[in-house]
């Protein structure tokens, strides 16, 4: 559905210079910054895929985003998108595809919800029993009646995104890019906006390419993911692939017991015998063991802690998917370090997601 | 056309967006009056000047007199004409694309399936459309009125050769308003830019004086300017004060800065479009 290869975008900016002085003399200057924000990247998406593509802030998301839907020409590289060069072909595959950027609205600001997605109708020329049907789908997932005729202005954030969601769906959209949809939203508006997102995807079989750093989004939505660090691909592979590769790290959380008066020093020695780096503590009201799943099975860890100690009910936790996206990144930049001369301070950006 | 019903939402978009803001507009449109009408006193001086060194008396002298083939209705006539001109190349194009640039809304537009020109050019339309019926048509009832009264009145060729020649400044004050507003993706300084340029352009339009008051080697000049084909020619046009080959030439030309801001414009979007960089987000 997706090829993107050997993608590349430099920004040119005039330089600028500090201070009014500075302004005057930046009008002046012939002297530009370039920024490369995305390099060479290139991935495939296949039809009715939901992609997480996950970066820091500034690492280049919304730059390939732009470049996918036609906004941007790349500096090098190419994109197509269901056969067609979007910014070759801008036309043809802006009435294909659905954009949301979540920090900015494509509704017309004074005018009521309804309002603006009928000029959608007819902007994309759709026929009206269909907008009437799509309008009473999108009306069940993203309850849109309580603000159908408020002016866009004087809605929630939260409902400006939903109003948002339903203007990109409008015409029914072969490929949904989502850059950032949940940003600053509540923990409930997330939820419907997932839930539109899945219902989305199951009904109609939508390609949907989701930019995020909540990686909240990501665990409940995409099985595939694509991780960029500052304009360069870092990891590409299905969520399933990226824990086993490197979220092997297990926690158990218990209630027990005796809580009080439960010393965890043997438990932990004893787990240390199955896997040097674990470990048993309390914590709070809880007992908390950590260890590697590919050092020592859960079973066996189990049984140590129910050998030790009356276990009221227990949790057992994946590493958080944060961590696993830290260590990618912190690995591509070790790499970056130690194999070619990219300027760059890793420990300056690690752990920024 | 074919998908002008996509284009036509824009218009009434902004149609209503105006008549949202019709006290700013009002203020814009009082604002706008001020130069025609002082202009109107001192022509009415001047006229009643010259009419009393012809010698005759200072009130009545007015009528008879003629500067540079003016006649005081005439003035009057022009004057208003170029309000109802000013009424169809209002509309600022340009600087709807610079704030579209500057806020990166651009993007989102980018994003749909609308031709960027055509589509800023029906908003455009709104504008005009909402301008010439609070201005522009009350003025050409005034420019009859006057015209009128002094047997004056212009001829069916003038009307139609004035319309046609309106029509063709309002397509070029769009094409060169939508190129100016392209100049947003290359410099940071549009204010600057778009002041510069209002000034010129009232001056070297005939806004503010009738280009026959020129003298004959700067009047030949700049009548090969696209300004003078935005308010002096379809005055001169309607007012019949032109004739046979001068007015054909008037109208050659405009219809030539037509085209060719029209290619410019297709030309600077498609080059600057590939070097877009989009602010935000
Ligand atoms: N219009 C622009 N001009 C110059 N630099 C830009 C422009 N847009 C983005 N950048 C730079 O490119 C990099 C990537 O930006 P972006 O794609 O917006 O990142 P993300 O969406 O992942 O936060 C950033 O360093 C940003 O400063
Ligand atoms: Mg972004």
């Amino acid at each position: 559905m997706i090829r993107v290869d050997g993608l590349c975008k430099t920004f040119k900016a005039p330089k600028r210079f500090p201070g009014l002085r500075g302004a005057v003399k930046g009008l002046f200057s012939r002297e530009y910054t370039y920024t490369t924000a995305v390099d060479d990247v290139s991935f495939r998406i296949a039809e009715g895929e939901v992609v997480g593509y996950i970066g820091a802030n500034g690492a280049g998301k919304s730059t390939t985003i732009k470049m996918m839907t036609g906004i941007l020409t790349p500096s090098a590289g190419r994109v197509t998108v269901a056969g067609v060069v979007p910014y070759e072909n801008r036309m043809l595959n802006a009435s294909r595809i659905g954009v949301v950027f979540g920090q900015r609205t494509q509704l017309w600001w004074d005018l009521p919800v309804s309002e603006s997605l009928s000029l959608l109708r007819d902007i994309y020329e759709v026929k009206p029993a269909e907008y009437q049907e799509r309008l009473a789908f999108l009306n069940g997932v993203l309850e849109l009646d309580e603000f159908m005729m408020s002016p866009v202005r004087t809605l929630s954030l939260g409902q400006r995104m939903r109003a948002d969601l339903a203007a990109s769906l409008i015409h029914r959209p072969k490929v949904l890019y989502l850059d950032e949809p949940t940003i600053g939203l509540d923990a409930i508006v997330k939820e419907r906006v997932r839930g539109a997102v899945k219902e989305l995807n199951r009904s109609y079989g939508t390609t949907i390419v989701l930019t995020t750093h909540d990686l909240a989004d990501i665990e409940e939505l995409c099985r595939h993911i694509i991780v960029i660090d500052r304009g360069r691909k870092v990891y590409d592979g299905t969520l399933p692939e990226l824990r086993a590769a490197y979220g092997r790290g297990r926690t158990i959380r218990a209630h027990i017991a005796g809580f009080a008066s439960f010393d965890p020093a043997a438990l932990d020695a004893a787990l240390k015998a199955l896997d040097p780096g674990a470990s048993a503590r309390k914590e709070a009201d809880e007992l908390v063991a950590r260890f590697d799943a590919s050092a020592t099975g859960i079973a066996k860890v189990v049984q140590a802690l129910m050998a030790a100690c009356e276990i009221a009910d227990y949790t057992v936790e994946e590493t958080p998917i944060e961590d696993i996206v830290k260590r990618i990144y912190a690995e591509a930049r070790r790499d970056v370090v130690a194999g070619d001369s990219v300027a760059g301070d890793p420990a300056a950006a690690a752990g920024r997601i | 056309m074919a998908g002008l019903r996509r284009y036509l939402a824009f218009t009434r978009n902004s149609f209503a967006r105006i008549l949202s803001y019709r006290a700013t507009v009002l203020m814009y449109v009082l604002g706008g009056m001020t130069q025609p009408l002082i202009l109107f006193f001192l022509w009415r001086a001047v006229f009643a000047g010259a009419g009393a060194a012809e010698g005759g008396t200072a009130a009545g002298g007015a009528a008879g007199t003629v500067i540079n083939g003016f006649s005081f209705p005439q003035m009057v006539g022009y004057l208003l004409f170029t309000v109802l001109a000013g009424s169809l190349i209002y509309g600022n194009a340009d600087e709807v694309i610079a704030n579209e640039v500057m806020d990166g809304s651009i993007a989102m537009n980018l994003a749909r399936p609308l031709d960027y020109r055509r589509r800023i050019f029906f908003d455009h339309l709104g504008e005009v459309l909402y301008n010439f019926i609070a201005i522009g048509l009350p003025a050409l009832a005034l420019v009859f009125v006057v015209l009128g009264s002094a047997g004056r009145f212009p001829s069916a060729a003038n009307l139609a050769l004035g319309a046609l020649s309106l029509a063709m400044a309002f397509f070029l004050n769009f094409y060169y308003r939508f190129s100016l507003g392209l100049m947003a993706m290359v410099t940071t300084n549009m204010w600057g830019l778009t002041r510069l340029e209002a000034v010129v352009a009232n001056f070297l339009s005939g806004a503010l004086i009738p280009l026959a008051f020129f003298p004959v080697w700067a009047r030949e000049a700049v009548q090969f300017l696209p300004y003078a084909s935005l308010v002096y020619a379809p005055a001169m046009a309607f007012l019949g004060m032109l004739r046979g080959a001068e007015l054909l030439r008037l109208l050659a030309v405009q219809a030539a800065w037509v085209l060719a801001f029209r290619a410019l414009s297709g030309a600077a979007w498609r080059g600057l479009t590939r070097r877009l960089a989009i602010n935000g987000g």
